[in-house]
């Protein structure tokens, strides 16, 4: 189809690189592009150049940041002697949305798996191990997913960790907070059995 | 526990049937290729989430279609309340299963529903490979245990991660021995699951084996019992396989470097059949072969039973192609005191003897089904 315009051909082609984003879509969100506001169009130009430009990772924790090191590496309030590892920046999010952990964090950027093609070298281990030398923490918590992968991982690093002489834990498994007992899936359920904790102490 | 409604959409020469199966047991009777097994089949993944003649989905779904649905609705013996699962396949979208409209997995459905299937293809659990009879113990391991499942799943997710390991060992040859550490955590995990897997097989053939001595006592007439043992690929003495299985690891090495896969493990477990001290692939006749499948089957039926307390549903298609008129009666008379049973047969002859039986009676015909009012 001729569109009669050589730049927004190329902006719908861009558009349809997208993750998600069909044909029909990229077409509909160039021509919103078209019709609104130019200062709001170069608003939103601004964003993707920044994102790109301004965000690097910590060269302490390898999370997403703007100033390396990042303000959690920086923060003095937090303990030093609490290392979490997790799988990615987004899981930063989610345990610092608990409010439960003044620790600090390690980004792997991923979790061992071969028939992904994911070998040590390919996560930020060596970086972990230089770092837990230098800081001496007296915990490491190993919050990876509960699944094989995250596992193995698990694996790795407390071999690895070892020699460090500090605690390796990893975070429990179990029913969801509001959950019903009837409801939760076997195998959840039955973690939970095997991780259950005595009250009272 | 009792299936009392099926609902199949585009499955194998099924188009749409809404079959309502009341109380007692059921009959479905028509020629060969008119749909008999098909429907035995759709029951079949209701409760395992998968088909025990298929391995791919796709060719469940009737021709021409986009995917299939398979719906049921059960009943048990002590609750009121009734059961609804369905099982979905898009080509496009893949395979959902709805307990009671929630989304749920395989081993939710082989919690939730018990069934034993019965065919004259049984008698591949003696004449086949040892892959036959490890799937057929994983099976009821499954229907005895969700935790098996997992066990089993974690084990086989190891073991194909190890296996890349090996398989491009080069791709991981950076450093000082990058290979071998890259591949010692799915080492400790095939060791985990597997010495797991290895105990609870075990376990399973031993009330197998139990079960199946009481079973089929008198059924030889002198020949028997028959006897199952494990033989697993790693031997061990004591309870825990560990030990031995680290070992065994440990000195396949080089062998699994070789040819680039793990050699030892319980994926390489088998178990053996013996009638009368004789191994039964090799000195049974065909019929005594037939016969033991059918006792390995029924042995399934009791464990399951005893495990879950109510009797499962048995989906019984042709074994009198293959029984005798006294193994079949002897047959039919040792489970229809049990739970629900679904039969098939082409055997018109039969129809009498079952009718007996209160055997209700469904006419198969063309992917449609009209059921006898009684």
């Amino acid at each position: 189809m001729e569109l009669g315009s050589e730049a927004l051909g190329r902006l719908i082609d861009e558009f349809s690189r997208l993750p998600g984003i069909g044909r029909k879509t990229a077409r509909r969100l160039a021509f919103h592009v078209l019709k609104a506001d130019l200062p709001i169009v170069e608003g939103f130009a601004r964003a993707l150049v920044d994102v790109k430009r301004l965000v690097t990772f910590c060269e302490s924790c390898h999370n997403i940041t703007q100033v390396s090191p990042c303000s959690l590496c920086e923060d003095p309030r937090r303990q030093d002697v609490l290392v979490c590892v997790v799988e990615e920046p987004s899981d930063v999010l989610a345990i610092e949305g608990t409010g439960e952990y003044r620790g600090r964090y390690h980004v792997l950027h991923g979790v061992l798996s071969p028939l992904d093609g994911v070998g040590p070298d390919d996560l930020k281990i060596k970086e972990l191990l230089a770092r837990l030398h230098e800081s001496r923490p007296t915990e490491v918590i190993l919050a990876l997913n509960p699944d094989t992968e995250g596992d193995a991982t698990s694996f790795y690093l407390q071999k690895l960790l070892a020699p460090l002489g500090c605690v390796v834990s990893r975070i429990a498994r179990g029913i969801p907070v509001g959950g019903d007992l009837e409801f939760a899936d076997s195998v959840t359920l039955g973690r939970a059995i095997q991780g259950r904790e005595r009250l009272g102490e | 526990m009792r299936l009392i409604h099926l609902s199949l959409g585009d499955f194998r020469n099924y188009g749409s049937l809404e079959l309502p199966l009341g109380q007692g047991h059921h009959l479905l009777l028509g020629q060969n290729g008119e749909g008999k097994t098909n429907v035995l089949e759709a029951v079949h993944l209701l409760g395992t989430g998968g088909s025990q003649r298929a391995s791919r989905d796709a060719v469940l779904v009737a021709h021409d279609a986009p995917g299939y649905r398979v719906g049921g609705r059960f009943e048990s013996d002590r609750e009121s309340r009734s059961l609804r699962v369905e099982v979905t396949y898009q080509k496009s979208g893949g395979k959902k299963i709805r307990i009671d409209k929630e989304p749920g997995r395989a081993s939710d459905l082989l919690g939730a529903i018990k069934v034993v299937s019965f065919a004259p293809s049984d008698v591949e659990l003696v004449q086949e490979s040892a892959q036959v009879r490890r799937r057929f113990l994983d099976l009821i391991g499954c229907q005895l245990s969700p935790k098996y499942m997992t066990v089993l799943r974690e084990y086989q997710r190891a073991i194909r991660q190890r296996n890349e390991t090996l398989a491009k060992s080069f791709v991981y040859s950076r450093g000082k021995n990058g290979a071998s550490l890259a591949r010692e955590p799915w080492t400790d995990l095939v060791i985990e699951h597997g010495s797991e897997l290895f105990r609870r097989r075990r376990h399973l053939v031993d009330q197998l084996s139990e079960t199946l001595r009481d079973l089929s006592e008198d059924a030889y007439k002198g020949g028997g019992p028959l006897d199952v043992t494990y033989d697993p690929a790693v031997p061990w003495d004591g309870d825990d396989p560990r030990p031995a299985f680290e070992v065994a690891l440990a000195d396949s090495r080089d062998r699994e470097e070789a040819v680039g896969y793990t050699t030892c493990g319980p994926h390489a477990d088998d178990v053996n059949l013996k009638l009368g001290g004789r191994e039964l692939r090799r000195f049974g006749s065909l019929g005594q072969q037939q016969l033991s499948a059918m006792f390995l089957k029924l042995a399934q039926a009791d464990l399951v039973r005893t495990a879950v307390g109510a009797s499962p549903i048995l989906l019984v298609d042709e074994m009198f192609a293959v029984l005798d008129r006294q193994a079949a009666e002897e047959f039919l008379a040792r489970v229809e005191g049990e739970g629900q049973i679904i039969l098939a047969t082409a055997q018109e002859g039969w129809l009498g003897e079952l009718r007996d039986r209160h055997f209700h009676v469904h006419h198969v015909r063309a992917g449609a089904i009209e059921s006898v009012t009684t």
